[in-house]
């Protein structure tokens, strides 16, 4: 079925390059080199994303494609040498975190300078709350193909049914009792991952960010993470485990999110709190019944900052960069990444594991039958609703890195929750006032 | 000697120096003077400054990496040069086994760190890892074993798979000193009557001193500037446990993009290492330099 | 009472040998098996220790024109670049190593043991903090996406370790088998090239076998300065199926299989030249 499914789609997507080359060339067709860099991502999105620049090309025959993959592992280091030796290639596929750096240290070109002309047709093609994530400091940076939001919680449903549930939890309480109800002896009922791998990080800030807490205020410069907001989220967390309804402490920080989905695929645990992909990225394992729903919310919010039912960040967002001697076919060739026919790649077939951004992936069955709740919630208009863009500032590696160490001291129950983030927070001011000079 | 002599020295060893001065003297430079340089966004600002080095000076987690790196290079070059020593004699028996083992031990080496590191993790994890299955359900653990999550144990887990990667090498060039052994040293020894352990001791071991001392420098440079196998492995955690000097680095210049202070922390790196080093090399001066041992 | 000792000895020996084997050559083996399972079986738990169903779709997919151009990997291109690069460079530093051995072990000269001591220290300075200064200065001389750059970078690495153990080789081998053969009027290097070197050849094998695998395996500097998919090397292609969010370890053995097999057949062959102990026999001869 997928198999004719994607026959299908493929044809359609050629049908339409052949349409698009048949058109007469607008007045100035775009020419010459242009280089891409792209790190990363899933199996089906890296070999996509290498197919579709034929596509591309053959829309383009006058330009030279030099379109270059890297490890997504090595992403940071690439892009400085690349900036420091005058060699950044003109369009880096990169993170929606990583823009405020790259933007203050002059690394990119704002969007509506080379492509004004285009902004149009990307914002009728691209769903409003996620174009925006591309925005900052008032212009567009960066064209999200997808976002993936924090945080999201996976459910057993048999577990969830034999613990004599009949729907999901809503709030942090009711969380906490589910998964000491659904918690077994060889199974927890609950787990989350406490590695110091990145996305861990996003999953707790997700939480923090539900519970009015922020890592950073840009307005008065100072690093927030020992306020209640960020305090009682890891708190939740120390809960969790204290009621017993975890893996060993020292279980959550040696499995990072990948780990903890295959445990939970595997029926090892009875539920995981991760980003919005939960499982999807590595198939869904069979007999185990599954769903995945919004993580609860706080009973009642203890930060200052407004609370927001989710935050998001594109990893695969098109920049381009301020030394880019061919603007005009960088801007070309992220006009063809807002087209729909590649847009579509993420609704669900072949990539179901990201949530999209484009508005005509959201028609696609296959999302819909991926994901019932997030497209009756996009339907609904709530998907994005009071969504946030991830934490992203200058130095905010810096904070993550340290909110990272605290988590897991608070979790390995070395230090209290309120004085592993104290301590975190004076480490993380002190980098930040160094790189921020 | 004469003068050609010292001519024609210079002129065999002219282009290894030139090769390690341009790549390798060059970037070091570079990085010294960065050390000095004050980086503020992302530009270097300002030469001639303490800066970075009263930053690290005043960092917490510096201590704890100071801490965690001797482990590593001490106890990393301690075992890998003991193991190296007892798998190397055990390598120069002769016989098929040794043979094949020979070749076989170098696999370690020939897949890129990356991979290794990546298929360690997954091995040593307490439940997805065959390490952590085996020793589960053998019943040798009741709890779940998390040898990377668990602070009091990720350090030295890493230097066993750290001993892991690098000892082979060492453990065959070792096993070729002991096979170049005179073998009528070796015979005059054991007709004066010395045991196995006497003929190691008085005659194995200073005819593979040089060797010793080389290796042992060797794996304590390599150990130094090893990376990814911790990086990937644990990312410096859990609760910056397992944080070492090289990972530090990399986290202060590209997680943090602050390459003046990790410049500084590796020009720290440099004279530790350089002093330790070349102590040792002067205590056993008579091992390597000049006319060698004999 | 002659008897009991040496089985003993043997039983000794072969219990160091699997314990030795285990360690070295389990998580190699583990990937291998890997190569074989398919992905629902890779996620599987409890872990099943031999694949269940043993299947060469990894191997098959690795060669496979969609797979291939999908992940951009050619794998006889990705093999055949380490191979030119680990070979040319390995050559390079055995031939220059063994001139500035020779100078290092045999002949006088100031500032001898200070040189050679430099050149070791010089390698002390590596790691992460280089890797930046390093692409700028391969930048600068425009080799920063070659394959040429990477063999005179990965060179420039070996030398000092290489003729280190070069020259010290070198200085065990008696004066008098060189001399001799001056005195039957053998130039210089005449005597060196045919009375010396191949008596140092365990050493020059051990520097190559040290050089070649170390060049084969270099990830961080390839990764960042390679860009164009015609220069990518084989840790490259193996390091791109252990990405953040892949668990294709099928790949990554079927992958790690090819690679360390040439590898494999090398040393297999090089170890013969390596146990014979040519410097044993001559000094005894």
């Amino acid at each position: 079925m997928s198999n004719s499914m994607s026959r299908r789609r493929f044809l359609g997507t050629t049908a339409a390059v052949g349409a698009a080359s048949m058109l007469p060339m607008s007045a100035q067709a775009a020419q010459g080199s242009v280089s891409v860099w792209k790190f990363g991502g899933t199996p089906q999105e890296v070999e996509q994303w290498a197919l579709r620049n034929d596509a591309f090309l053959a829309a383009n025959p006058d330009v030279d494609l030099k379109y270059s993959y890297f490890n997504g592992q090595i992403r940071r280091q690439k892009i400085l040498a690349g900036f420091q030796t005058n060699r950044l290639a003109d369009v880096i596929v990169a993170f929606g975190q990583d823009l405020p750096e790259f933007v203050g240290f002059g690394m990119l070109q704002p969007l509506d300078d080379i492509a004004g002309d285009k902004m149009d047709g990307w914002k009728e093609r691209i769903v409003p709350e996620v174009l925006e994530s591309g925005m900052h400091d008032g212009k567009l940076y960066g064209l999200p193909t997808y976002v993936d939001m924090a945080s999201f919680l996976a459910i057993n449903l048999d577990a969830l049914e034999e613990a004599g549930f009949d729907r999901p939890p809503e709030t942090w309480s009711e969380l906490r009792e589910y998964a000491k109800a659904m918690t077994k002896p060889d199974r927890p009922g609950i787990a989350f991952p406490v590695t110091t791998a990145p996305v861990d990080i996003n999953i707790f800030e997700g939480l923090v960010y539900a519970n009015g807490g922020r890592i950073f205020d840009e307005e008065t410069g100072k690093v927030t993470l020992n306020e209640p907001g960020v305090v009682d989220a890891l708190q939740f967390y120390l809960d969790l485990i204290a009621d017993g309804s975890t893996p060993a402490p020292t279980s959550l920080t040696e499995t990072f999110f990948r780990d903890t989905a295959q445990l939970f695929g595997q029926g090892r645990s009875a539920m995981w709190i991760g980003l919005s992909w939960l499982n999807t990225p590595w198939g869904v394992s069979e007999g185990v019944r599954w769903t995945g729903v919004p993580l609860p919310r706080p009973d009642t919010a203890s930060g200052r900052f407004e609370p927001v039912s989710a935050i998001m960040d594109a990893t695969a967002m098109l920049m381009v960069s301020s030394r880019s001697e061919n603007p005009e076919a960088a801007a070309e060739y992220i006009d063809f990444w807002s087209q729909n026919e590649q847009l579509e790649i993420w609704g669900g077939q072949p990539e179901i594991a990201r949530i999209p951004s484009g508005k005509a992936a959201w028609d696609n069955p296959e999302l819909e039958e991926a994901w019932p709740n997030w497209v009756s919630a996009y339907n609904a208009g709530k998907l994005f609703e009071g969504a946030e863009p991830m934490p992203r500032f200058i130095g905010v590696s810096a904070i993550e890195s340290a909110l990272g160490t605290a988590i897991q001291q608070a979790v390995l129950g070395q230090k209290t929750a309120q004085e592993a983030l104290d301590e975190a927070n004076k480490a993380a001011q002190t980098q930040i006032d160094l790189i921020r000079g | 000697m004469l003068k050609s002599d010292r001519l024609l020295a210079y002129a065999l060893i002219l282009p290894v120096v030139a090769a390690v001065v341009a790549f390798v003297v060059g970037p070091t430079y570079n990085v010294a003077t960065l050390s000095l340089t004050q980086v503020v966004m992302g530009q270097e600002r300002g030469f001639g400054t303490l800066i970075n080095f009263k930053t690290l000076a005043a960092d917490p987690v510096f201590g704890l990496v100071l801490k965690n790196t001797a482990i590593w290079i001490l106890g990393g070059t301690l075992m890998c040069v003991t193991v190296g020593l007892a798998v190397g004699t055990f390598l120069a028996v002769d016989s098929k086994l040794t043979g094949w083992l020979r070749a076989l031990i170098l696999l370690p080496w020939v897949l890129p760190d990356v991979v290794t590191a990546m298929a360690w993790k997954w091995m040593l994890h307490g439940q997805v890892g065959i390490v952590g299955q085996t020793l589960q359900s053998s019943g040798l653990t009741n709890e779940t074993v998390s040898f990377l999550g668990d602070p009091d144990k990720v350090m030295w887990v890493l230097v066993v798979v750290l001993i892991w990667r690098k000892m082979p090498l060492v453990a065959l060039i070792l096993c070729a000193a002991i096979r170049s052994v005179p073998d009528d040293q070796m015979e005059a020894a054991r007709i004066d009557g010395a045991n196995a352990v006497e003929r190691f001791r008085f005659v194995t071991l200073p005819n593979i001193a040089f060797s010793l001392t080389a290796v042992t420098v060797i794996s304590m440079i390599w150990i130094t500037a090893e990376f990814a196998l911790p990086w990937i492995m644990t990312g410096g955690g859990p609760a910056n446990a397992s944080q070492i000097m090289s990972t530090y680095i990399y986290q202060q210049s590209f997680e943090f993009f602050n390459w003046g202070v990790a410049s500084a922390m590796s020009v720290v790196n440099l004279v530790m290492l350089v002093s330790i080093v070349a102590l040792y090399l002067y205590v056993n001066r008579r091992s390597w330099a000049s006319e060698g041992s004999k | 009472m002659n008897q009991q000792p040496r089985t003993l000895y043997w039983i000794m020996l072969s219990l160091a040998g699997i314990v030795i084997a285990t360690y070295i050559l389990f998580p190699v083996f583990w990937l291998f098996l890997a190569s074989f399972r398919t992905e629902s079986e890779l996620v599987q738990l409890p872990i099943s220790f031999w694949p269940e169903a043993p299947t060469l779709d990894a191997y098959k997919a690795l060669f496979s024109p969609t797979h291939q151009k999908g992940q951009l990997l050619d794998w006889p291109r990705l093999i055949g670049n380490s191979f030119f690069i680990a070979v040319s460079s390995t050559v390079l530093v055995l031939v220059f190593g063994t001139l500035a051995g020779y100078a290092f072990a045999r002949l006088q000269f100031p500032g001898r043991d200070l040189i050679l001591g430099g050149l070791l220290i010089s390698r002390m300075f590596q790691g992460a903090a280089l890797l930046l200064p390093t692409y700028r200065l391969m930048s600068m001389i425009g080799m920063q996406d070659s394959r040429l750059g990477l063999v005179l970078l990965y060179s420039a690495f070996g030398l000092p370790f290489a003729t280190w153990i070069i020259a010290s080789s070198l200085r065990e081998i008696p004066k008098e088998l060189e001399e001799s053969a001056m005195m039957d009027g053998a130039s210089r290097l005449q005597s060196m090239v045919m009375v010396v070197l191949p008596l140092a050849t365990p050493a020059l094998i051990t520097a190559a076998m040290w050089h070649f695998v170390g060049a084969w395996s270099e990830f961080a500097f390839a990764s960042i300065l390679l860009e164009s998919n015609e220069n990518k090397t084989v840790t490259i292609g193996l390091a791109s199926f252990v990405e953040l969010f892949t668990l294709e370890f099928q790949y990554v053995g079927a992958a790690a299989t090819i690679v360390a097999m040439p590898i494999m057949l090398i040393f297999l062959f090089g170890q013969r030249y390596f146990t014979r102990g040519l410097l044993a026999g001559a000094v005894k001869g």
